[in-house]
Protein backbone atom coordinates (compact mmCIF):
# COMPACT_ATOMS: atom_id res chain seq x y z
CA UNK A 1 0.00 0.00 0.00
CA UNK A 2 1.41 3.46 -0.81
CA UNK A 3 2.00 5.95 1.68
CA UNK A 4 -1.14 8.11 1.44
CA UNK A 5 -3.51 5.76 1.78
CA UNK A 6 -1.85 4.77 5.40
CA UNK A 7 -1.80 8.09 5.95
CA UNK A 8 -5.32 8.99 5.68
CA UNK A 9 -5.97 5.66 8.03
CA UNK A 10 -3.66 7.17 10.88
CA UNK A 11 -5.59 10.15 10.61
CA UNK A 12 -8.84 8.65 10.91
CA UNK A 13 -7.73 6.73 13.53
CA UNK A 14 -6.17 9.45 16.01
CA UNK A 15 -9.41 12.31 14.92
CA UNK A 16 -11.52 8.88 15.23
CA UNK A 17 -13.62 10.06 11.96
CA UNK A 18 -13.68 7.10 9.53
CA UNK A 19 -15.58 9.87 6.79
CA UNK A 20 -12.24 11.73 7.07
CA UNK A 21 -10.59 12.45 3.49
CA UNK A 22 -7.65 14.19 3.79
CA UNK A 23 -5.19 15.33 0.12
CA UNK A 24 -1.51 16.76 -0.21
CA UNK A 25 -3.13 20.36 0.27
CA UNK A 26 -4.94 19.54 3.38
CA UNK A 27 -3.64 21.67 6.29
CA UNK A 28 -4.03 21.71 10.15
CA UNK A 29 -6.74 24.27 9.63
CA UNK A 30 -9.17 22.34 7.50
CA UNK A 31 -9.40 19.79 10.29
CA UNK A 32 -11.07 20.95 13.27
CA UNK A 33 -9.56 19.26 15.70
CA UNK A 34 -6.04 19.21 14.34
CA UNK A 35 -4.38 21.35 17.15
CA UNK A 36 -0.94 20.78 18.93
CA UNK A 37 -1.81 18.28 20.76
CA UNK A 38 -3.38 16.22 18.02
CA UNK A 39 0.05 17.05 15.28
CA UNK A 40 2.08 15.55 18.34
CA UNK A 41 -0.47 12.36 18.24
CA UNK A 42 -0.43 12.00 14.85
CA UNK A 43 3.16 12.89 14.08
CA UNK A 44 4.14 9.67 17.06
CA UNK A 45 1.54 7.40 14.94
CA UNK A 46 2.73 7.87 11.68
CA UNK A 47 6.11 7.06 13.60
CA UNK A 48 4.82 3.85 14.27
CA UNK A 49 2.84 2.80 11.44
CA UNK A 50 6.43 3.67 9.45
CA UNK A 51 9.02 2.71 11.38
CA UNK A 52 10.59 5.77 11.26
CA UNK A 53 11.54 8.84 13.47
CA UNK A 54 10.64 12.43 12.95
CA UNK A 55 13.03 15.42 14.61
CA UNK A 56 10.77 17.69 16.57
CA UNK A 57 11.91 20.55 13.87
CA UNK A 58 10.52 18.43 11.02
CA UNK A 59 7.59 17.62 13.02
CA UNK A 60 6.98 21.58 13.97
CA UNK A 61 7.90 23.07 10.09
CA UNK A 62 4.81 20.62 8.33
CA UNK A 63 2.46 22.68 6.31
CA UNK A 64 0.45 20.27 5.17
CA UNK A 65 -0.81 16.59 4.09
CA UNK A 66 1.58 16.69 1.53
CA UNK A 67 4.58 17.59 3.03
CA UNK A 68 4.36 15.08 5.31
CA UNK A 69 3.74 12.25 2.78
CA UNK A 70 7.20 13.86 1.00
CA UNK A 71 8.62 13.80 4.25
CA UNK A 72 7.92 9.97 5.32
CA UNK A 73 8.92 8.72 1.68
CA UNK A 74 12.14 10.32 1.76
CA UNK A 75 12.84 8.67 4.90
CA UNK A 76 11.96 5.30 3.72
CA UNK A 77 14.03 5.33 1.19
CA UNK A 78 16.98 6.13 3.73
CA UNK B 1 15.44 60.66 30.58
CA UNK B 2 12.97 59.33 28.31
CA UNK B 3 10.72 56.62 29.66
CA UNK B 4 10.64 53.74 28.05
CA UNK B 5 6.92 53.54 27.57
CA UNK B 6 6.73 57.25 26.36
CA UNK B 7 5.33 58.35 22.85
CA UNK B 8 8.57 59.90 22.53
CA UNK B 9 10.74 57.08 22.83
CA UNK B 10 8.62 55.62 20.26
CA UNK B 11 8.95 58.70 17.56
CA UNK B 12 12.73 58.13 18.59
CA UNK B 13 12.62 54.62 17.55
CA UNK B 14 10.49 55.98 13.71
CA UNK B 15 13.36 58.34 13.61
CA UNK B 16 15.99 56.03 13.79
CA UNK B 17 14.54 53.68 11.12
CA UNK B 18 14.79 56.69 8.75
CA UNK B 19 18.48 57.18 9.56
CA UNK B 20 19.21 53.45 9.17
CA UNK B 21 17.71 53.77 5.75
CA UNK B 22 19.46 56.77 4.99
CA UNK B 23 22.10 54.50 6.23
CA UNK B 24 22.27 51.50 4.47
CA UNK B 25 23.56 51.55 1.10
CA UNK B 26 24.28 47.83 0.86
CA UNK B 27 22.93 45.07 2.59
CA UNK B 28 26.26 43.79 3.72
CA UNK B 29 26.73 47.45 5.59
CA UNK B 30 22.71 46.44 7.19
CA UNK B 31 23.96 44.41 10.07
CA UNK B 32 26.32 47.37 11.27
CA UNK B 33 24.25 49.76 11.01
CA UNK B 34 21.68 48.27 12.98
CA UNK B 35 24.28 47.15 15.87
CA UNK B 36 25.05 50.56 16.20
CA UNK B 37 21.24 51.75 15.94
CA UNK B 38 21.20 50.35 19.02
CA UNK B 39 23.16 51.92 20.86
CA UNK B 40 22.48 55.13 19.53
CA UNK B 41 18.58 53.98 21.22
CA UNK B 42 20.41 53.49 24.53
CA UNK B 43 22.42 56.88 24.35
CA UNK B 44 19.49 58.76 23.02
CA UNK B 45 16.81 57.18 25.35
CA UNK B 46 19.13 57.86 28.83
CA UNK B 47 19.43 53.90 28.86
CA UNK B 48 22.64 53.16 30.78
CA UNK B 49 25.24 52.35 27.98
CA UNK B 50 26.48 49.69 30.45
CA UNK B 51 23.52 48.07 29.89
CA UNK B 52 23.76 47.57 26.29
CA UNK B 53 27.32 46.48 26.81
CA UNK B 54 26.05 43.84 29.31
CA UNK B 55 23.45 42.77 26.69
CA UNK B 56 26.43 42.39 24.22
CA UNK B 57 28.63 40.67 26.83
CA UNK B 58 25.50 38.09 27.07
CA UNK B 59 25.55 37.74 23.48
CA UNK B 60 29.20 37.34 23.19
CA UNK B 61 28.92 34.24 25.51
CA UNK B 62 26.13 33.17 23.68
CA UNK B 63 27.81 33.19 20.33
CA UNK B 64 30.64 31.42 22.10
CA UNK B 65 29.21 28.40 22.97
CA UNK B 66 27.11 27.84 19.75
CA UNK B 67 30.53 26.84 18.61
CA UNK B 68 31.86 24.81 21.52
CA UNK B 69 30.57 21.38 22.00
CA UNK B 70 28.88 18.63 20.08
CA UNK B 71 25.73 16.45 20.36
CA UNK B 72 22.44 17.30 22.38
CA UNK B 73 24.63 17.62 25.39
CA UNK B 74 25.73 20.51 24.45
CA UNK B 75 22.47 22.08 23.71
CA UNK B 76 21.22 21.22 26.70
CA UNK B 77 24.17 22.78 28.69
CA UNK B 78 23.84 26.14 26.74
CA UNK B 79 20.34 26.27 27.34
CA UNK B 80 20.65 25.98 30.45
CA UNK B 81 24.18 28.15 30.92
CA UNK B 82 21.48 30.91 28.87
CA UNK B 83 18.75 30.28 31.02
CA UNK B 84 20.56 30.74 34.01
CA UNK B 85 21.88 34.42 32.84
CA UNK B 86 18.45 35.26 32.52
CA UNK B 87 16.82 33.71 36.03
CA UNK B 88 20.19 35.56 37.70
CA UNK B 89 19.55 38.83 35.98
CA UNK B 90 15.94 38.81 36.57
CA UNK B 91 16.51 38.06 40.14
CA UNK B 92 19.61 40.53 40.47
CA UNK B 93 17.46 43.49 39.33
CA UNK B 94 15.30 42.98 42.64
CA UNK B 95 18.50 42.19 45.09
CA UNK B 96 18.80 45.18 47.78
CA UNK B 97 22.71 45.56 46.63
CA UNK B 98 21.93 46.52 43.50
CA UNK B 99 21.42 50.48 44.04
CA UNK B 100 20.73 52.81 40.81
CA UNK B 101 24.07 54.51 41.53
CA UNK B 102 26.09 51.43 41.86
CA UNK B 103 27.73 50.00 38.71
CA UNK B 104 25.53 46.65 38.76
CA UNK B 105 22.75 49.01 38.95
CA UNK B 106 23.30 50.58 35.73
CA UNK B 107 23.64 46.89 33.38
CA UNK B 108 20.46 45.88 34.99
CA UNK B 109 18.23 45.67 34.44
CA UNK B 110 19.24 43.99 30.97
CA UNK B 111 16.81 46.09 28.91
CA UNK B 112 15.08 43.26 26.47
CA UNK B 113 16.92 40.22 27.67
CA UNK B 114 13.81 38.20 27.85
CA UNK B 115 13.81 38.53 23.68
CA UNK B 116 17.58 38.30 23.53
CA UNK B 117 17.23 34.64 25.61
CA UNK B 118 14.10 33.17 22.97
CA UNK B 119 16.18 34.56 19.95
CA UNK B 120 19.09 33.05 21.41
CA UNK B 121 17.89 29.86 22.12
CA UNK B 122 16.29 29.34 19.06
CA UNK B 123 19.42 30.02 17.02
CA UNK B 124 21.05 27.36 19.47
CA UNK B 125 18.38 24.64 18.91
CA UNK B 126 18.71 25.22 14.57
CA UNK B 127 21.98 25.61 14.68
CA UNK B 128 23.30 22.62 16.98
CA UNK B 129 20.35 20.76 15.56
CA UNK B 130 22.27 21.29 11.91
CA UNK B 131 19.51 23.04 10.10
CA UNK B 132 21.33 26.34 9.98
CA UNK B 133 25.11 27.64 9.69
CA UNK B 134 25.98 29.80 12.53
CA UNK B 135 25.68 33.30 11.62
CA UNK B 136 29.09 35.54 11.35
CA UNK B 137 29.28 38.03 14.15
CA UNK B 138 27.36 40.97 12.88
CA UNK B 139 24.60 39.36 11.76
CA UNK B 140 24.14 37.86 15.19
CA UNK B 141 24.36 40.57 17.24
CA UNK B 142 21.51 42.83 14.75
CA UNK B 143 19.49 39.95 15.13
CA UNK B 144 19.99 39.38 19.08
CA UNK B 145 20.10 43.06 19.49
CA UNK B 146 17.57 45.02 16.80
CA UNK B 147 16.64 48.33 18.01
CA UNK B 148 12.87 48.55 17.04
CA UNK B 149 12.48 45.08 18.16
CA UNK B 150 14.32 45.08 21.14
CA UNK B 151 11.86 46.17 23.79
CA UNK B 152 8.77 43.45 23.33
CA UNK B 153 9.33 41.91 20.06
CA UNK B 154 7.88 40.11 18.07
CA UNK B 155 9.93 37.44 18.28
CA UNK B 156 11.26 36.87 14.40
CA UNK B 157 13.39 33.67 13.30
CA UNK B 158 16.69 33.99 12.15
CA UNK B 159 16.06 32.93 8.87
CA UNK B 160 13.63 35.18 7.86
CA UNK B 161 15.55 38.33 9.48
CA UNK B 162 18.74 36.74 7.44
CA UNK B 163 16.77 37.42 4.41
CA UNK B 164 15.63 40.73 4.93
CA UNK B 165 18.62 41.88 6.19
CA UNK B 166 20.44 40.66 2.88
CA UNK B 167 17.78 42.04 0.26
CA UNK B 168 17.64 45.44 -1.29
CA UNK B 169 15.77 47.87 0.53
CA UNK B 170 12.64 48.49 -1.42
CA UNK B 171 11.85 52.02 -2.93
CA UNK B 172 9.50 53.63 -0.36
CA UNK B 173 6.58 54.55 -2.64
CA UNK B 174 3.64 56.02 -1.93
CA UNK B 175 1.97 53.20 -1.15
CA UNK B 176 4.01 51.59 1.13
CA UNK B 177 4.08 55.46 2.81
CA UNK B 178 0.62 55.66 3.01
CA UNK B 179 0.48 51.86 5.00
CA UNK B 180 3.45 52.32 7.27
CA UNK B 181 2.14 55.90 8.71
CA UNK B 182 -1.82 54.57 8.68
CA UNK B 183 0.34 51.71 10.81
CA UNK B 184 2.45 53.99 13.01
CA UNK B 185 -0.60 56.35 13.74
CA UNK B 186 -3.13 53.66 14.97
CA UNK B 187 -0.08 52.43 16.94
CA UNK B 188 0.10 55.63 18.49
CA UNK B 189 -3.32 56.21 19.13
CA UNK B 190 -3.88 52.86 20.59
CA UNK B 191 -0.90 53.41 22.91
CA UNK B 192 -0.43 56.38 23.51
CA UNK B 193 -3.87 57.61 23.60
CA UNK B 194 -7.01 55.03 24.12
CA UNK B 195 -5.02 53.41 26.40
CA UNK B 196 -3.39 56.18 28.13
CA UNK B 197 -7.07 57.69 28.89
CA UNK B 198 -7.65 54.05 30.52
CA UNK B 199 -5.29 54.51 32.59
CA UNK B 200 -5.50 58.24 33.79
CA UNK B 201 -9.32 57.81 34.06
CA UNK B 202 -9.54 54.67 35.49
CA UNK B 203 -6.39 53.93 37.37
CA UNK B 204 -6.78 49.94 37.48
CA UNK B 205 -7.34 50.24 41.54
CA UNK B 206 -9.65 47.53 41.62
CA UNK B 207 -11.60 48.66 44.71
CA UNK B 208 -15.20 48.86 43.20
CA UNK B 209 -17.41 46.33 43.65
CA UNK B 210 -20.42 44.43 41.40
CA UNK B 211 -21.04 46.02 37.98
CA UNK B 212 -18.47 48.50 38.27
CA UNK B 213 -15.68 46.16 39.06
CA UNK B 214 -16.57 43.64 36.30
CA UNK B 215 -16.16 46.66 34.13
CA UNK B 216 -12.95 47.78 35.28
CA UNK B 217 -11.38 44.20 34.65
CA UNK B 218 -12.94 44.31 31.55
CA UNK B 219 -11.42 47.46 30.55
CA UNK B 220 -8.07 46.42 32.08
CA UNK B 221 -8.35 43.72 29.64
CA UNK B 222 -8.71 45.93 26.90
CA UNK B 223 -6.33 48.66 27.97
CA UNK B 224 -2.98 45.66 28.09
CA UNK B 225 -4.45 44.27 24.62
CA UNK B 226 -4.70 48.62 23.27
CA UNK B 227 -0.98 49.18 24.82
CA UNK B 228 1.06 46.20 23.25
CA UNK B 229 -1.09 45.63 20.14
CA UNK B 230 -0.06 49.44 19.51
CA UNK B 231 3.22 49.16 20.32
CA UNK B 232 3.45 46.27 17.28
CA UNK B 233 1.19 48.38 15.65
CA UNK B 234 4.39 51.45 15.56
CA UNK B 235 7.08 48.48 14.93
CA UNK B 236 5.34 47.14 12.19
CA UNK B 237 5.18 50.47 10.67
CA UNK B 238 8.29 51.37 11.29
CA UNK B 239 9.42 48.55 10.02
CA UNK B 240 7.63 48.79 6.09
CA UNK B 241 9.65 52.35 6.38
CA UNK B 242 12.98 50.24 6.17
CA UNK B 243 11.31 47.39 4.04
CA UNK B 244 11.82 45.49 7.06
CA UNK B 245 8.51 44.11 8.11
CA UNK B 246 8.39 41.90 11.06
CA UNK B 247 5.72 39.56 11.88
CA UNK B 248 2.52 40.11 12.98
CA UNK B 249 1.78 39.30 16.94
CA UNK B 250 -1.83 39.80 17.29
CA UNK B 251 -5.04 38.63 15.39
CA UNK B 252 -8.21 40.27 17.38
CA UNK B 253 -7.32 37.90 20.04
CA UNK B 254 -10.19 38.57 22.42
CA UNK B 255 -12.54 36.88 19.80
CA UNK B 256 -10.67 33.46 20.32
CA UNK B 257 -13.54 31.25 21.35
CA UNK B 258 -11.37 29.15 24.09
CA UNK B 259 -7.67 29.76 25.51
CA UNK B 260 -6.19 27.05 23.24
CA UNK B 261 -7.18 29.65 20.10
CA UNK B 262 -6.53 32.99 22.16
CA UNK B 263 -2.52 31.83 22.66
CA UNK B 264 -2.92 31.40 18.43
CA UNK B 265 -3.87 35.11 18.26
CA UNK B 266 -2.37 37.00 20.95
CA UNK B 267 1.50 37.79 21.23
CA UNK B 268 1.68 34.92 18.50
CA UNK B 269 5.28 34.69 17.93
CA UNK B 270 5.71 33.70 21.60
CA UNK B 271 3.02 31.40 21.25
CA UNK B 272 4.70 29.66 18.06
CA UNK B 273 8.05 29.61 19.69
CA UNK B 274 6.76 28.13 22.74
CA UNK B 275 5.00 25.06 20.92
CA UNK B 276 7.99 24.61 18.47
CA UNK B 277 10.48 24.26 20.81
CA UNK B 278 9.09 23.98 24.35
CA UNK B 279 5.85 22.10 24.06
CA UNK B 280 6.40 19.97 20.88
CA UNK B 281 10.03 18.56 21.75
CA UNK B 282 8.28 17.73 25.31
CA UNK B 283 5.40 16.20 24.58
CA UNK B 284 7.23 14.23 21.72
CA UNK B 285 8.93 12.79 24.37
CA UNK B 286 6.55 11.98 26.71
CA UNK B 287 4.14 10.20 24.25
CA UNK B 288 7.06 8.01 22.53
CA UNK B 289 8.08 6.81 26.01
CA UNK B 290 6.38 7.10 29.54
CA UNK B 291 3.26 8.18 28.14
CA UNK B 292 2.61 6.19 24.88
CA UNK B 293 -0.97 5.05 25.49
CA UNK B 294 -2.02 8.38 27.61
CA UNK B 295 -1.28 10.93 25.07
CA UNK B 296 -3.95 13.73 27.09
CA UNK B 297 -2.36 12.68 29.47
CA UNK B 298 0.91 13.92 27.84
CA UNK B 299 -0.66 17.12 26.59
CA UNK B 300 -1.88 17.84 29.86
CA UNK B 301 1.61 17.77 31.39
CA UNK B 302 3.08 19.37 28.43
CA UNK B 303 0.17 22.25 28.55
CA UNK B 304 0.80 23.39 31.67
CA UNK B 305 4.40 22.95 31.67
CA UNK B 306 4.86 25.34 28.74
CA UNK B 307 2.25 28.00 30.51
CA UNK B 308 4.21 28.23 33.77
CA UNK B 309 7.30 29.03 31.72
CA UNK B 310 5.52 31.13 30.06
CA UNK B 311 4.54 33.08 32.87
CA UNK B 312 8.09 32.86 34.03
CA UNK B 313 9.62 34.36 31.27
CA UNK B 314 7.06 37.65 31.47
CA UNK B 315 8.56 38.13 34.97
CA UNK B 316 10.12 35.41 37.14
CA UNK B 317 8.01 35.82 40.12
CA UNK B 318 5.07 33.88 42.11
CA UNK B 319 2.44 36.30 40.41
CA UNK B 320 3.88 35.45 36.82
CA UNK B 321 3.64 32.01 37.72
CA UNK B 322 0.21 31.61 38.71
CA UNK B 323 -0.62 33.62 35.75
CA UNK B 324 0.83 30.99 33.55
CA UNK B 325 -0.28 27.98 35.43
CA UNK B 326 -3.74 29.38 35.19
CA UNK B 327 -3.90 29.43 31.44
CA UNK B 328 -2.07 26.18 30.90
CA UNK B 329 -5.18 24.63 33.34
CA UNK B 330 -7.60 27.31 31.10
CA UNK B 331 -5.94 25.17 28.22
CA UNK B 332 -6.35 21.53 29.90
CA UNK B 333 -9.93 22.35 30.99
CA UNK B 334 -10.81 23.23 27.30
CA UNK B 335 -9.34 20.32 25.90
CA UNK B 336 -10.94 17.66 28.80
CA UNK B 337 -14.54 19.75 27.86
CA UNK B 338 -14.32 19.03 24.29
CA UNK B 339 -13.28 15.24 24.78
CA UNK B 340 -16.37 15.11 26.87
CA UNK B 341 -18.56 16.92 24.35
CA UNK B 342 -17.47 14.37 21.82
CA UNK B 343 -18.16 11.75 23.97
CA UNK B 344 -21.59 12.81 25.17
CA UNK B 345 -22.68 14.80 21.95
CA UNK B 346 -21.00 12.33 19.35
CA UNK B 347 -19.29 13.93 16.42
CA UNK B 348 -22.31 14.98 14.20
CA UNK B 349 -24.00 16.91 16.76
CA UNK B 350 -20.24 18.23 18.44
CA UNK B 351 -20.04 19.83 15.05
CA UNK B 352 -23.59 21.53 14.45
CA UNK B 353 -22.87 22.27 18.49
CA UNK B 354 -19.57 24.02 17.25
CA UNK B 355 -20.89 25.80 14.80
CA UNK B 356 -23.98 27.43 16.18
CA UNK B 357 -23.66 31.31 16.93
CA UNK B 358 -25.16 31.08 20.26
CA UNK B 359 -22.03 28.44 21.41
CA UNK B 360 -19.95 31.08 19.43
CA UNK B 361 -20.78 34.14 21.44
CA UNK B 362 -20.68 31.67 24.67
CA UNK B 363 -17.58 30.74 24.15
CA UNK B 364 -15.87 33.94 23.11
CA UNK B 365 -17.41 35.35 26.07
CA UNK B 366 -15.77 32.85 28.49
CA UNK B 367 -12.50 32.81 27.16
CA UNK B 368 -12.35 37.10 27.25
CA UNK B 369 -13.25 37.16 30.93
CA UNK B 370 -10.93 34.26 31.48
CA UNK B 371 -8.38 36.07 30.38
CA UNK B 372 -9.30 39.35 31.60
CA UNK B 373 -9.72 37.98 35.13
CA UNK B 374 -6.38 36.05 34.94
CA UNK B 375 -4.63 39.86 34.40
CA UNK B 376 -5.57 40.32 38.15
CA UNK B 377 -2.94 37.25 39.22
CA UNK B 378 -0.19 38.30 37.44
CA UNK B 379 -0.19 42.03 38.90
CA UNK B 380 -1.64 41.22 42.28
CA UNK B 381 -0.54 38.58 44.64
CA UNK B 382 -2.66 35.40 45.11
CA UNK B 383 -4.41 36.78 47.69
CA UNK B 384 -5.27 40.45 46.58
CA UNK B 385 -6.52 38.59 43.16
CA UNK B 386 -8.75 36.69 45.04
CA UNK B 387 -10.02 39.35 47.36
CA UNK B 388 -10.47 41.61 44.12
CA UNK B 389 -12.41 38.97 42.54
CA UNK B 390 -14.50 38.58 45.60
CA UNK B 391 -15.87 41.86 45.25
CA UNK B 392 -17.84 40.58 42.14
CA UNK B 393 -20.01 38.31 44.55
Amino acid sequence: MSVHPRMQQVLREVFDDDDLVVTDSTTAADVEDWDSLAHVSIIVALEREFGIRFTAAEASEVENVGALRQMIELKLTQ
Amino acid sequence: MIGLDSPAFWLMICALTFVTRGLQPRPGYRALVFALATGALFSLSGLALASYAGLVAVAAYGFVALRVGKGNWAVGLHAVGMSLVFVASQYATRAPFVTAGSTLGQVLPLVGLPYVYLRYLHLLVEVRGGRMQPPPALEYLAYLLPFHQLLAGPIERYPQFQKQLNAAIPPLDRDTCVLALNRITNGFVKKGVLAEILRSVLEFEFQTTGWRLWVEIDLYAIYMYLDFSGYMDIIIGAGMLIGWTPPENFNWPYFSRNIIEFWTRWHITLGDWIRDYLFMPANLWLQRGLLRNWPLLAGTICFILSMVYCGLWHRTNLQFGIWGLLHGLGIVACKYYEVALKRVLGRKRLKSYRASWLTRIAATLVTFHFVAASFLFAFHTPAQAIRILGGLL
